[in-house]
């Protein structure tokens, strides 16, 4: 399908609102809590880490209820949507064999439908945030460019992995194991400020390190994040999404050669 | 006329790869920076044809053929190495029904997800809902979540979304022939009501008599690549001359393995022996071993298979003929739709036939264990046993249905 024409493009928002619609309605009609769960699931984290480091083992973070949940939300949109395409072609071959129907909807699609999973944690996270007393100002508008880099990084690296398992076909068992070693080298439950300068550079390659401290410091602190590593941020991901979109369109037409 | 569809010396090229080839992430860092060794092979080679408006294209050939490589490369799925492909307009597919619905959905949900998911807008699928309900005949529960639905009921959701995209040009993968009598009338004249507006057809199909009365040409592939072109009839005379002839060799060869036991080309048993009919057994309603019932009673055929090597899916046939040769029941597991396990293995299959009323005689039953496309016979027993229907010899013909005379009315 030519993205050129018209009515392609219109075709491809029919097909991402379709998968997105599909994938929502699903999940909420197959679990007895419903609509509920997309909430629960990141407040059962929030309750056990703010447990475990707020009263047993206190880190002594400020406003750790909003830093947790930050963490979490952000890191969950990223992580879902990783999970979900590593198989995405594997696992709907047949709509990889239907003639004009684009495979690179599917990454795309989950990146949207858990952005909004992530909208819907988003009353709590005010409530979370006002019970602490978050100063809600004007660097509030930076807000859907944080969520537009972190859209352009979880779909680079969703392409990426939905291409790499067409090849690789075990990178679906390696793929958890790498985003559980992530979980830790991401201060969702910790504090960059504990991290000891060595291990720090390292761990801010980590673009979702970059934009999790953006996120906390224009929703907690009200502060402007930082342009200059968010621009960097923004055009690697973009560099990078170039490069993993190509390379996905390819193993996706070579996937159907796998005899 | 109008060409909608022109292939010029298509071919497609596959890696072929070797079993020890790395798959696994694991087996490529084990494996280090060793190069694959990987040659390739040519799916399809040479292909040249058009399909005009309004034209039904019909493709035969068996298995590994490259019949699907050619539907993929129609469709835009798959790049063509060599050779053009010219479209007049976008390609739709019928290949999968269901495509992208979800079980926990309803009907009408999946309407609107499948229809976008094969190529429609949203708006547009909106538009054909309500006809595409009444076409499916699925009442109320059209409401009700798919999953709910029997598979009967399924394939008339899938069926109906797939023939209501309006295709300029279609490509049809098996036209499937489960599903009630009456529905499938109704979604074969949707597709002859296609060709009448000036949609051209690709099918393909492994049902010969399908090809023959549907299509306006017909296209058989061989090992990749074009072995005729030209009128149904003339291709599939060819075609089925070569299945005729691939059972006998197979038999010449199993018949060699075998040291010339009990096989022969010419007598009544023919095929590969890569499967076997170990037993065949005749039992009546109560399930006795007989070799004869009366007209009414019913019959069950009971069928032992035994695997040797090499056999992958597969089907059954029975057929019973009078003592003429003429065909009373002709019946396989295919046209009904049954589904089996992969290989015969040691599997035993019965056939229950309900009541058969035929008239007193003798009869002979056939049963042929075939490979899944009738390709060729695994094994085939023509006459493999006769079958006595005992009583008066007071009909003539075939039937002898349970009857009775009555005087109507005053004669007087």
């Amino acid at each position: 399908m030519k993205l050129t024409d018209r009515r392609g493009i219109l075709h491809m928002v029919d097909v991402i609102s379709v998968l997105v619609a599909r994938d929502q309605k699903s999940r909420y009609k197959s679990t007895a809590m419903g609509v509920v769960w997309a909430v629960a699931s990141p407040v059962l984290f929030l309750l056990t880490f703010y447990l475990m480091f707020n009263i047993i083992l206190p880190l002594n973070i400020p406003n750790y209820a909003s830093h947790l949940f930050i963490g979490i939300i952000v890191w969950s949109w990223f992580q879902s949507t990783t999970m979900e395409s590593v198989g995405c072609i594997v696992g709907n071959a047949s709509l990889v064999n239907q003639p004009r129907f684009s495979p690179a909807a599917l990454p795309l699609a989950s990146a949207a439908s858990n952005l909004l999973t992530m909208g819907l944690t988003l009353p709590l996270l005010v409530v979370i945030l006002a019970s602490q007393g978050a100063p809600f100002g004007l660097p509030l508008i930076a807000l859907p460019i944080l969520v537009m880099c972190q859209f352009a990084f979880i779909l680079a690296i969703a392409y990426l992995v939905a291409a790499l398992n067409v090849r690789f076909r075990d990178l679906q068992y390696i793929v958890p194991i790498l985003l559980q070693l992530g979980y830790f080298a991401t201060p969702i439950f910790y504090d960059l400020a504990a991290v000891p300068p060595e291990t720090l550079q390292f761990l801010q390659l980590n673009p979702m390190v970059t934009l999790i401290e953006a996120y906390r410091r224009v929703l907690i602190d009200g502060h402007w994040p930082d342009w200059s590593a968010i621009a960097l941020t923004f055009l690697g991901s973009l560099v990078l999404l170039a490069l993993t979109y190509r390379y996905f369109l390819r193993a996706g037409a070579g996937f159907l050669e796998e005899v | 006329m109008e060409k909608a569809l022109r292939v010029e010396n298509l071919g497609k090229r596959f890696r072929h790869r070797s079993p020890d080839d790395r798959k696994t992430f694991r087996q490529w860092v084990e494996g280090g920076w060793r190069r694959n060794r990987s040659g390739s092979i040519w799916a399809l080679r040479g292909v040249n044809f058009e399909v005009a408006r309004g034209e039904m294209l019909g493709v035969v050939g068996r298995n590994g053929s490259g019949k699907s490589t050619l539907l993929r490369l129609l469709g835009g799925v798959m790049r063509p190495d060599e050779g053009q492909l010219k479209v007049a307009a976008p390609v739709n597919g019928l290949l999968e029904l269901n495509t992208g619905m979800h079980p926990e959905l309803s009907g009408r949900e999946n309407i609107i997800i499948s229809g976008v998911l094969t190529g429609l807008l949203k708006r547009e699928i909106a538009e054909r809902v309500d006809e595409i309900v009444a076409f499916a005949e699925l009442g109320d529960h059209i409401e009700d979540p798919v999953r709910t639905y029997s598979s009967g009921m399924k394939l008339r959701l899938g069926f109906s979304v797939a023939v209501h995209v309006d295709p300029t040009i279609l490509l049809i993968d098996e036209i499937l022939a489960v599903g009630d009598l009456d529905f499938q009338q109704k979604c074969l004249a949707r597709i002859e009501q296609f060709k009448s507006t000036g949609c051209a057809i690709v099918l393909i199909s492994h049902d010969l008599h399908q090809i023959r009365t549907m299509c306006d040409r017909a296209l058989w592939l061989d090992k990749g690549r074009m072995k005729a072109l030209g009128s149904p009839h003339d291709v599939l005379s060819a075609y089925e001359g070569a299945v005729t002839e691939e059972t006998a060799r197979r038999t010449a060869k199993a018949q060699a393995d075998r040291g010339g036991k009990q096989l022969s080309a010419e007598g009544n048993r023919t095929g590969s022996l890569e499967a076997e009919l170990a037993d065949i057994l005749l039992l009546n309603s109560s399930g006795v071993a007989v070799s004869g019932i009366t007209p009414g009673e019913g019959l069950t055929l009971r069928m032992t298979m035994k695997d040797n090597s090499g056999s992958e899916h597969w089907q059954l046939s029975v057929t019973i003929a009078d003592h003429h040769g003429v065909s009373c029941l002709d019946v396989n597991t295919g046209t009904d739709g049954i589904v089996l396990p992969d290989r015969p293995g040691q599997k035993t299959l019965e056939l229950h036939i309900g009541r058969l009323d035929l008239a007193p005689g003798i009869y002979t039953i056939s049963v042929g264990l075939w490979h899944v496309n009738w390709d060729y016979a695994y094994d085939y027993q023509h006459n493999a046993r006769s079958l006595r229907v005992s009583g008066a010899a007071n009909v003539k013909g075939i039937m002898s249905p349970p009857r009775y005379w009555q005087l109507v009315g005053n004669l007087d």
